[in-house]
């Protein structure tokens, strides 16, 4: 086979100009970016979901075997949860109980009277620089884009991509998240961004609230400047490294394990 | 060498409609996966031309990022330089005969994960943490390794030789 010619290089530089402008535009919030990703998930969803449900046990029984400590963990917990709620179990029908299981994994004490919709986590995948995970809720069920997603233990993340029936939302470690904070105790205001999957999210906050903050406090959204998150939402703990002068907050809601969550309607801000 | 597209595009749907729902789906230690298109992507780098291999490449990106949430053109990009890239190393160092398609295989896929990697990293995704990329590269390799003669037919029968293609139909006209 002969050398790559000089046409190969002008069309490999052609191509990778190519592809550096769509990134600009995407990044520049170009709207057709975003319909043509939403159009082809929702025609390739019927596909995806036929194809997930017959390769599901494969994958849940690989899963399992891979995880299977952290699910003799869980198992562990779940029984003791069950010692616990034994007396009440025998006086409640069977779909009594799983109302009542969901209802406690999203009971928001939180939020007053904010509508709100439960959904049920339908994939949850990893690809090498995401995490992806899908809602079985939609537009049809009033989801919009930009709408916060929690759990009753606080917030979880925001909705990027919804079609009439599925959503897909991006988690508050993902460095695409920022949210703006409050600590409930001092006033100290701060922005939070994402490292990764795993990580603590970095807060930084205001330069005269830095010595009010101290490890253990409880920050929660802001609700400030427009945002689409209500305030009082539990964020987190904050973890103070005073000697590289970071200020990390350990999130409260538990994203490994993601099965249930809320995502509020709220309204765009006007 | 020329793409044959309806053959070519109906593979590389399959290969992401796959991954995306079941491989990304599917644990493996330190949160490593299988990549079924960047497999194929490395397919098309060992055995297309320069041209052919980074115009498959892109447009393979493409739907990869039809189908990710991240930068829409990041996969276009690196598969395309990737491929393009792989056709050189091919010809100028590792034309060593099939038997070293195994090395090349887990040599590529590492290469192009650890490109994704930087590149995504550069435009604010989230690669992944450094003490998992020993373990993460290892599997990749071990993939490349076990899969890459497979993906090489796969993207034989993508690609088709201009030569043989028309010399093909002269004799089907005779």
């Amino acid at each position: 086979m002969a050398r790559p010619t000089v046409p190969s290089r002008r069309l490999v530089v052609l191509l990778a100009a190519t592809a550096l402008a769509l990134m600009t535009i995407d990044a520049r919030g170009f709207g057709p970016v975003q319909s043509l990703r939403r159009a082809v998930f929702s025609v390739t969803q019927p596909v995806s979901s036929g194809l997930g449900w017959a390769i599901s046990p494969v994958t849940d029984g690989w899963n399992g075997a891979v995880h299977y400590d952290d699910l003799e963990e869980e198992n562990a917990r779940l029984r003791q949860r069950l010692a616990e709620l034994e007396g009440r179990v025998e006086q409640l029908p069977d779909n009594q109980l799983e109302l009542e299981q969901l209802l406690a994994a999203t009971e928001l004490e939180f939020i007053d009277d904010t509508p709100r919709v439960t959904a049920r986590v339908v994939s949850d995948r990893r690809t090498g620089l995401e995490r992806i995970v899908e809602l079985d809720r939609g537009s049809d069920d009033g989801v919009e884009e930009d709408m916060p997603v929690v759990t009753g233990e606080g917030l979880v993340g925001r909705v990027v991509l919804v079609t009439a029936d599925r959503s897909i939302i991006r988690l508050i470690t993902d460095p695409r998240l920022s949210v703006g904070v409050v600590s409930p105790a001092s006033g100290a205001l701060g922005v939070t961004s994402g490292s990764g999957e795993g990580e603590d999210i970095v807060v930084d906050i205001e330069a005269d609230s830095l010595e009010a903050v101290t490890t253990g406090g409880t920050f929660e959204t802001s609700g400030f400047d427009r945002s689409r998150y209500p305030g009082g939402i539990p964020v987190g703990r904050v973890v103070v490294d005073e000697e590289r002068d970071i200020r990390t907050i350990e999130v409260a809601a538990d994203l490994e394990r993601l099965a249930y969550l809320t995502i509020l309607l709220v309204p765009e801000p006007g | 060498m020329i793409v044959r597209w309806p053959i070519a595009l109906v593979v590389m749907v399959a290969t992401v409609l796959v991954q995306s729902t079941g491989f990304d789906q599917v644990a493996l230690p330190s949160n490593s996966r299988l990549d079924l298109p960047l497999l194929l992507l490395v397919g098309i780098g060992l055995v297309g031309s320069a041209n052919t291999a980074a115009l498959a490449g892109f447009v393979l990106g493409l739907m990869v990022d039809l189908f990710q949430f991240g930068p829409f053109g990041i996969h276009a990009l690196v598969y395309c330089l990737a491929a393009w890239t792989l056709v050189n190393a091919r010809v100028r160092i590792l034309e060593a005969g099939a038997s070293f398609r195994t090395v090349q295989g887990a040599g590529a896929v590492v290469v192009v994960t650890a490109l994704t990697w930087f590149v995504g990293g550069v435009f604010g995704q989230d690669p992944p943490p450094l003490d998992q990329w020993l373990p993460r590269l290892g599997w990749s390799a071990l993939f490349g390794a076990a899969l890459v003669h497979l993906a090489a037919r796969l993207a034989g029968r993508m690609l088709t030789d201009v030569s043989s293609a028309a010399s093909g139909e002269a004799v089907r006209a005779r």
